[in-house]
């Protein structure tokens, strides 16, 4: 019969990851992920104007509210900013943001701390770009700048829908969210 | 009063510092569970990418952070095995046949050494992943309690009773009685 510590010995002489000399790159990998990674954080601030909010799930109906969001009449803050960024014909670079709340009405729920997680591990980019190209191949060229905000919001909302996972709208989770996309450089 | 918020540049440090300081022990912790060093590396750069989005949310204090971080490896993982079991059952069968091609090739290194491994493979996979977490990835009994959700009186047990599974099939290693 194996000693306690002979049993433990050898159960450490087959661990597949001690002889890794791995912590110089190790190192690397974080100092390139922290680099790629610092974007401009939207403040939540900014995302005021057009709501798009829907209870049980998300819709496109789009409702004006200033400044902030509200889920059954109380105003809530976002759980995730998502960035929406896009380069006009003329190369100039436009920004703007979905803000997102998540909650069982006005409470969390560890449903809702889950939804967060993957709402935040989605990768948005290239969602503004697709939005911008589309809304540009709608525009008959006579448009108002309130019509150019409603066609690129619209844009914007199909996209963000197409993206969320389905299982994220079957439960009783409300996944509400603002836009504050004006349409600019359209 | 309530304490001031931090501001985004000291979580930035702060984050960056605790990822530097615990990057190789997470590299570590995906290589022990993926069975090949290329799934490890992108379970990693996943998981280092995660955390990273995360960083708002990770505890301020540095022992918490760390186990924050091995809670993301967790999520992380759990997240590709559930993605890989939605591709059915061949992908299935040909995991099984490169592991027993891998275990062959172990056994005619070592044999010693293949008795553990093969009775750590036979041991479930829930007393598997706590001696893993205890003896490869250094975490105390109350550390792998929180990382698996379980009180650490039940952890206490169930330690006990994987190495004695372990050390059960070390010695006989053909006796199916043994096995999970």
């Amino acid at each position: 019969m194996d000693t306690h510590e002979n049993l433990i010995n050898r159960l450490r002489a087959i661990d597949p990851a001690a002889e890794m000399d791995t912590a110089a790159a190790a190192q690397r990998v974080v100092s390139r992920v922290v680099g790629a990674k610092k974007q401009r954080r939207l403040s939540r601030g900014m995302l005021a104007g057009l709501v798009i909010g829907g209870i049980g799930l998300v819709t496109a109906a789009a409702v004006p509210i200033a400044m902030s969001l509200n889920v059954n009449g109380k105003p809530v803050e976002f759980d995730v900013v998502i960035p929406i960024t896009y380069v006009d014909e003329q190369q100039t670079n436009h920004e703007c943001a979905i803000g997102v709340y998540v909650g069982s009405g006005t409470d969390k729920t560890g449903a809702s701390e889950q939804i967060v997680e993957e709402l935040e591990d989605i990768d948005w980019s290239g969602l503004g770009q697709r939005a911008f190209d589309r809304s540009v191949s709608a525009l008959a060229g006579e448009e108002s700048a309130d019509e150019k905000r409603a066609i690129f919001v619209a844009n914007v909302s199909m996209l963000y829908d197409e993206a969320l996972p389905v299982e994220l709208l079957s439960g009783d989770q409300v996944i509400a969210s603002s836009i504050d996309c004006t349409g600019a450089g359209l | 009063m309530n304490a001031p918020r931090a501001t985004r540049s000291a979580i930035d440090k702060f984050a960056t510092e605790i990822l530097v300081t615990n990057s190789d022990d997470l590299l570590r912790y995906a290589r022990r569970r993926v069975s090949n060093p290329q799934d490890a590396a992108d379970v990693y750069g996943e998981l280092i990418e995660t955390a990273w989005r995360r960083r708002s949310r990770m505890p301020r204090e540095p022992r918490e952070a760390r186990m924050w971080l091995f809670g993301v490896a967790k999520n992380v993982l759990r997240r590709r095995r559930r993605k890989a079991a939605s591709h059915g059952a061949m992908l299935e069968e040909l995991t099984q046949l490169m592991l027993v091609s891998q275990q062959r090739q172990a056994a005619n290194q070592q044999d010693d050494i293949m008795d553990v491994r093969q009775a750590l493979a036979s041991i479930g996979a829930a007393d598997r992943e706590l001696l893993i977490l205890i003896h490869w990835d250094g975490f105390n009994q109350n550390e792998a309690a929180r990382h698996l959700g379980l009180n650490p009186s039940t952890v206490r047990s169930r330690y006990s009773r994987a190495l004695d599974k372990l050390r059960l099939l070390v010695t006989a290693p053909s006796d199916p009685a043994v096995r999970a």
